[in-house]
């Protein structure tokens, strides 16, 4: 069977000559770096990374907007940089947060400029608009200018616009970015929907929040500084930390002194802040047996437990476990609202 | 509101200004592109002239349009750079909101912010004007006679642009963003036919003449062309009134002036803020 | 072409490409009549000046009929600069190039239907400015042949379009660059082109270089047609004109396929396609 997306070693850098610098050379960086995916029809793939880690870059290339550095990457068996033609009528993109389109057309018309692309006969395309918009709960407001509509809903345009050819190849960057609670809820169920409707649908979803990876794709790859650095179902992938339970433990320290953990087996330290006198520890754990070694150091160095949770690790912690570092720095990295399984 | 904030503020706006206006290229590059600009629009009213003149050479006519172009380009040019300059925050940069919230004079930016483009305006003038006095023996400020005027006429110049330019500034907070280019653009039109910049007064039908003749703008440009040339055998409307008296007439329309935008400007910014049109996006 | 495909499913394609960029052009005029209103009264009112200028210089009505002419057809110079080549810069910024460059479209069906809804409007502009500033200045025309005037229109249109398409794929890479030379263009363009005096008055060997806009050709010819058996205005014959004219389309139409395709493979491979610079 042709893969839905196949890439074979691929990379992109850009260089960029530094403004106001004097020095005249150019800096390079590394978009991507060796990238190897495969990407079955029928999957909803997801592709999970911080900012600026190379997702939206892969998905420029691959939706033929941008030609590799290096490397191949095919899409429907078809060559992007020999038959990118081929590929588009194939394929469709929505990027979230977007809000393209002519602020004097209404959202019908808009999106009828947009079937004509792909030589939708006018029945036809009006049909599968007035689907669409009633997907995205703007049949009422179908006959609006787009200027007149909200940032919002001129986002959900947007998202109708890349289901309007019936793409057999989907790339959704990230689509749900900056929605509220209950429209980012309706994308992800329409998303699931979609995939069902039709078999050998693919979708190549990236995104930053945890839990819309989790719970929505088939598979997901992690990528950071470019480089794809595991690839696996959600649950194989947390099989590949080194611990099955989080702990994060909160304490204030007496006098100074601070327990250490080095010498626990099956104790992995993957956070340690300190903030005003208290310090947060996050721990993963191969067994519940090494809480009582925890206790026992906290003990020792007398210092005063402030708080001490227990969780299952998620798709964060994997991240981190592998990358030593935070996937997103804030709060937000977290979606409006945790999908309904 | 202290000298001293203001002076940062004006600062840093005309810094931006001078960014966003010129670091698209080399320094040597926007040079020669703020002298190809001035030229030839100089080279078109020279040629409009030689291929009239073979019958009727005018050369008093050829002095007043030449002249007229070139303090058209800092007038005119200066203007409709500021007038657009808070479209161009609101809605292609999206900043506005982030100034205004910001505990600085709002009006100092703005005067910062259109900075280079005023700047810009005046460099093509002089551009224009050195141009002629070299290579076309144009008599500008002949042994220097009328340099005292020019400068203080500049200055007022500068006067006008800014107060005229508040005046539509203002208004272009409560419109959409292809309302004030069109808008900007009208007024320039208007100015460009009415204010004598490239022929007298005297061809301008009655109704016309007479409005003409009571714009501050046709009088700088009178005055500026006083200042500049010799007395010149052309009824441009203001013959038989002194120069003092002329910059008297001009002083009073710019106090109007400026005493109209300052109003008009700090009315629509208040209904400006309770409509919310200083945050809205009308580009799309 | 996608592979495949036959010839008459990709023209029909095309075609439908091509009515809906035209669409968008033609909706946004009708919806937008104020953008009419301005469209016609400034453009008089700049020529009106000139008009006035020409007046205290005693000028004939030959002259005055140059400058007329000049002066409505300044539109579609500016709509090819900014409409054509400067536009897939704010396509770019609105987010629609992407989406046209991930499309199964010819981009040279965007830019036709660009040009000819940027025609549609700006005629409309061109006819109205012309009528009116020769009522006002009561300048008379007389046209010898109208299948001429119509040939050499429309040859000018299509050949100044070509440039024009030419300048969106250069544009396309330039970016924020592009738009401060879109500035430039204005004043050299309007002086080596005539469009307020006769091209013939630079000398033939000026006039001759600035022949390669179409527009210099053009007005040329139509002053010819329009302000007929004048003989003092004249740069070259309306028939050497209209076959210049048909190689410049020629050469144009070709020029911008092939700068298109350029352009994009190097904005894929420096990866300024999408790069938004306001």
């Amino acid at each position: 069977m042709t893969p839905a997306v196949l890439t074979g070693d691929l990379g992109r850098t850009f260089t960029a000559k530094p403004f106001g610098s004097k020095s005249h050379k150019p800096v390079t960086v590394t978009a991507l770096s060796h990238v190897n995916l495969e990407i079955p029809p029928g999957e909803l793939f997801g592709l999970l990374g911080p900012n600026g880690a190379g997702k939206t870059t892969l998905i420029r290339i691959l939706s033929t907007l941008l030609l590799p550095s290096y490397g191949k990457a095919f899409v429907g068996g078809y060559d992007i940089e020999t038959h990118p033609q081929k590929i588009r009528s194939l394929i469709n993109m929505v990027s979230g947060g977007e809000t393209s389109g002519y602020g004097m057309l209404t959202a019908r018309e808009s999106l009828w400029l947009f079937t004509q692309f792909y030589g939708i006969p006018y029945n036809e395309a009006f049909k599968r608009i007035d689907y669409l918009l009633k997907v995205v709960g703007l049949e009422d407001r179908a006959n609006v200018k787009l200027h007149d509509l909200s940032t919002g809903m001129r986002q959900k345009v947007n998202f109708a616009r890349g289901f309007l050819n019936n793409p057999s190849v989907l790339f959704l960057d990230e689509p749900t970015l900056g929605l509220d609670v209950h429209i980012a809820r309706g994308v992800r169920t329409f998303i699931k929907e979609w995939m069902k409707e039709e078999e050998g649908r693919t979708i190549l979803l990236t995104t930053h929040y945890l839990q819309e990876a989790e719970q929505l794709c088939d598979r997901v790859a992690i990528i950071s500084d470019g480089k794809i650095i595991a690839c696996d179902t959600p649950d194989g992938l947390k099989k590949l930390i080194p611990g099955r339970i989080r702990l994060e433990l909160v304490i204030q320290p007496v006098n100074g002194r601070t327990p250490s953990w080095n010498d626990i087996t099956g104790l992995n330290l993957i956070e340690e802040k300190e903030a005003d006198n208290e310090i947060l520890f996050r721990f993963l754990l191969n067994d519940e047996g090494i809480v009582h070694h925890i206790m026992n150091r906290l003990v020792n160095s007398e210092a005063r437990i402030l708080s001490l949770k227990k969780h299952e690790p998620d798709l964060e912690d994997v991240f981190v476990a592998i990358t030593g570092k935070k996937l997103c720095d804030d709060e937000t990295a977290e979606p409006p609202e945790i999908p309904e399984q | 509101m202290a000298l001293k904030e203001i002076l940062r503020t004006f600062k840093s706006a005309l810094w931006l200004s001078w960014e966003v206006e010129t670091n698209w290229t080399s320094p040597f590059l926007y040079f020669l592109y703020s002298v190809i600009r001035p030229l030839f629009s100089m080279l078109i009213v020279i040629f409009i002239y030689k291929v009239l003149a073979y019958r009727n050479p005018n050369e008093d006519l050829f002095q007043f349009l030449y002249v007229g172009s070139a303090l058209g380009l800092f007038m005119l040019g200066g203007l409709g750079g500021l007038s657009t300059i808070l479209q161009d925050d609101r809605e292609h940069y999206a900043t506005l909101k982030y100034v205004y919230m910001a505990p600085m004079p709002f009006f100092v930016y703005l005067a910062g912010r259109s900075g280079t483009k005023v700047i810009t305006s005046a460099f093509y003038m002089a551009v224009a004007l050195i141009a002629g006095r070299l290579f076309l023996n144009i008599p500008i400020l002949q042994g220097g006679k009328g340099i005292c005027l020019f400068l203080l006429v500049f200055v007022l110049g500068l006067c006008i642009i800014y107060a005229a330019g508040f005046l539509l500034v203002g208004i272009s907070m409560l419109t959409a963003l292809h309302h004030s280019f069109f808008m900007s653009e009208a007024v320039n039109s208007i100015l460009y036919l009415l204010c004598g910049v490239i022929f007298p007064l005297s061809m301008l039908p009655g109704v016309l003449k007479k409005f003409a003749q009571i714009l501050p703008f046709t009088h700088w440009l009178e005055l500026a062309r006083r200042a500049l040339l010799p007395p010149l055998s052309l009824d441009n409307g203001f013959t038989g009134i002194s120069t003092p008296l002329l910059l008297l007439i001009f002083m009073t329309g710019l106090a109007v002036l400026s005493l109209t935008a300052w109003g008009t400007f700090h009315y629509i910014e208040g209904r400006a803020r309770r409509k919310g049109l200083l945050d809205i996006t009308t580009a799309h | 072409m996608i592979e495949g495909e036959g010839f008459w499913k990709f023209l029909e394609r095309q075609i439908r490409v091509i009515i809906a960029r035209a669409y968008v052009r033609v909706v946004g005029m009708n919806r937008e009549p104020s953008w009419m209103l301005f469209d016609v009264s400034l453009p008089v009112l700049y020529l009106a000046a000139y008009l006035f200028l020409y007046k205290s210089m005693n000028a004939d009505e030959t002259f005055m009929g140059c400058l007329v002419l000049g002066g409505s057809m300044v539109g579609f110079w500016m709509n090819v600069l900014w409409g054509m080549a400067g536009q897939f810069y704010w396509e770019k910024e609105m987010g629609n190039l992407q989406i046209f460059f991930l499309s199964p479209i010819s981009r040279m069906s965007i830019l036709i239907g660009m040009a000819l809804g940027g025609m549609y409007s700006t005629i409309i502009r061109t006819l109205v400015t012309f009528f009116l500033a020769s009522w006002l200045f009561h300048v008379p025309f007389h046209v010898t042949n109208i299948w001429t005037l119509l040939a050499v229109f429309f040859l000018t249109l299509t050949a100044l379009y070509g440039l024009g398409m030419i300048g969106s794929s250069v544009f396309m890479l330039w970016g924020r660059k592009g738009l401060f030379l879109t500035e430039l263009l204005h004043e050299p363009v309007f002086f080596l082109s005539g469009f307020y005096f006769p091209v013939r008055i630079l000398g033939f060997v000026v006039a001759g270089i600035a022949s390669v806009l179409p527009i210099t050709l053009g007005l040329d010819g139509m002053r010819q047609v329009i302000y007929g058996g004048v003989t003092n205005i004249i740069f070259l014959p309306v028939g050497t004109e209209i076959l210049l004219l048909g190689i410049l389309t020629v050469l144009y139409g070709i020029g911008a396929c092939y700068f298109l395709n350029v352009m994009e493979k190097r904005a894929k491979q420096d990866g300024r396609i999408l790069t938004r610079w306001l």
